[in-house]
């Protein structure tokens, strides 16, 4: 599928990087998810963060097109070292960029931020932080 | 073996070499117009012509007289839906067929709607089966056709076409069926199947692509007005210079795929159940979509819960699948096969199609196997909804 996809689409897809789980019960990890299995696209991130705020650990779950799971896996890569402040300071349409994504697939791109930042929340309220 | 691996014979089969061989001549020294019958080309044209459209028609079990050939089955198609429809002249006019048919016969049917035409779009079962008593009830005192499929092209299911007819037959109403996809690996006979228009299409049957035919019983006559004009032939159904290269090509085809239907029908379906088989047997939760039995030797429609179909051909590049959804429209649309079956749109974008023919060799499929086996297993390892299941 070449001529569909972009060389950084196929390459998350292929070798999706921070693919994997990180345990829920942990007070330092929280996570979010976007999308619905029945609408097609379903993504879920978990991060884990530093007592300094910093996102220490990314791990994503997708299940959807090649650009969902590449978006995907490149958000957990964005965030990696992130101050939590500023962790979805990005914007959908920039991994929408880096992927080369066609405006017709930019939902994959606002399903992985929507999964990030519904981690954020989560991690915010976990700790009673305001966000 | 060569990769990457061939596995997508519903869309479209490699040209036989056996095909190709016979073609060449008329491509270069046997150029002439069959219509020219002034000078030896066309003579020798017309000859090839004639020879090439009996052999098709007797593939077929229909007389060379009532085959009309076309550009191919979305022509042929056309031909006969609007064909009878407009054959009515203004008059009310109905058509019944059912959800599953290709896009060749649904959107001809929306185009025929503008004209005034009513539509009947029948129901199929999870098996993929239209009921005979639902096409009889459905027949209309002004229904000028009834089209099913004979084959499905997603999950090969093979219409109950013999019972259809004795019903269609029964009301004074012309029966059409699409055989593009069975031609050539099933038998195919219109006195057997019963009915009075059979389209279909060279380059499904290891064919050229460009040429297919419409084979239109003439006792009783079915009515039907062209839709393409331009005078010149001498029947005046079709016109257009016929593609004599194609049409030997055609003939060529038919004759292979007849002499070898019964073994080959054989050997593509133990392809196929062994590939099942092992797919089955090495990971969970896989579930055939339509039937098991009465289905194409070639076809497999497979749901592997848990993982989209793009993403899964994107990491089998070594084969040729189609998932029967495209990931290039902003909201993917799953097959409206599968959808037809009452299959959910996660199920439904969770299939592959394979279509396993001529060329596909044992060890082919002991390839692929091995490799959707692995790809399945790693995006599973990605999936949440993977995740839940097993939770």
């Amino acid at each position: 599928m070449p001529e569909f996809y972009s060389p950084a689409v196929i390459e998350h897809c292929r070798h999706p990087r921070n693919a994997g789980r990180l345990p829920s019960g942990d007070p330092d990890v929280a996570g979010g998810e976007a999308g619905a299995a029945a609408e097609g696209d379903l993504v879920r991130i978990q991060i884990r963060v530093g007592p300094d705020h910093v996102v220490r650990e990314a791990a994503f779950k997708a299940f959807g097109c090649p650009a969902t799971i590449a978006a995907a896996s490149l958000a957990t890569e964005r965030v990696l070292g992130q101050p939590l402040a500023c962790a979805v300071e990005f914007a959908a349409r920039d991994l929408a960029q880096a992927l080369s994504l066609s405006p017709d697939r930019a939902h994959s791109a606002e399903l992985a931020r929507g999964a990030l930042a519904a981690a954020v929340e989560a991690f915010r309220r976990k700790r009673g932080l305001d966000s | 073996m060569h990769l990457p691996i061939y596995l997508d014979n519903h869309a479209t089969t490699r040209c036989d070499p056996r095909v190709v061989e016979a073609m060449l001549p008329y491509f270069s020294e046997h150029f002439g117009n069959a219509s020219s019958v002034t000078h030896a080309f066309g003579w020798r044209a017309r000859d090839a012509l004639e020879a090439a459209l009996g052999t098709i028609a007797a593939a077929l079990g229909a007389d060379a007289r009532d085959l009309w050939l076309t550009s191919g089955a979305t022509e042929a198609n056309n031909l006969a839906l609007f064909g009878a429809a407009r054959a009515r002249r203004g008059r009310a006019a109905h058509i019944v067929t059912c959800t599953t048919e290709h896009p060749s016969i649904l959107d001809s049917c929306r185009a025929l709607e503008k004209e005034e035409v009513r539509v009947s779009v029948l129901p199929v079962n999870r098996a993929g089966l239209v009921s005979p008593d639902a096409v009889a009830a459905a027949i209309e005192s002004d229904t000028v056709l009834v089209s099913i499929a004979h084959a499905n092209a997603e999950i090969g299911v093979l219409q109950p076409i013999a019972e259809i007819a004795e019903l269609t037959r029964a009301r004074g109403v012309p029966l059409h069926t699409d055989a593009t996809q069975s031609l050539g690996k099933v038998q195919v006979d219109v006195a057997a199947l019963g009915v009075d228009l059979l389209s279909c299409s060279a380059h499904k049957l290891y064919g050229p692509k460009g040429i297919g035919a419409l084979f239109v019983r003439r006792r009783p006559r079915v009515p039907l007005v062209p839709i393409l004009y331009g005078g010149g032939s001498e029947r005046d159904l079709r016109s257009g210079t016929a593609p004599v290269a194609l049409a030997v090509g055609f003939a060529r085809a038919c004759e292979i795929a007849v002499d070898e239907l019964e073994p080959e029908g054989l050997r593509v379906g133990g392809l196929r159940d062994r590939l099942l088989e092992r797919l089955s047997s090495e990971l969970p939760s896989i579930r055939r979509n339509g039937e098991a039995e009465n289905v194409l030797p070639g076809n497999l429609n497979l749901c592997f819960e848990g993982v989209e179909g793009e993403a899964l051909l994107l990491g089998l590049p070594e084969l040729a699948l189609s998932s029967g959804s495209a990931c290039s429209s902003s909201r993917r649309e799953p097959s409206h096969v599968l959808r037809a079956l009452g299959l959910g749109r996660e199920r439904a974008l969770s299939s592959i199609r394979f279509g396993l023919g001529r060329f596909n060799t044992a060890e082919e499929i002991e390839f692929a196997a091995d490799r959707i086996v692995e790809q399945v297993q790693r995006l599973r390892s990605v999936s949440p909804l993977w995740d839940d299941r097993r939770a």
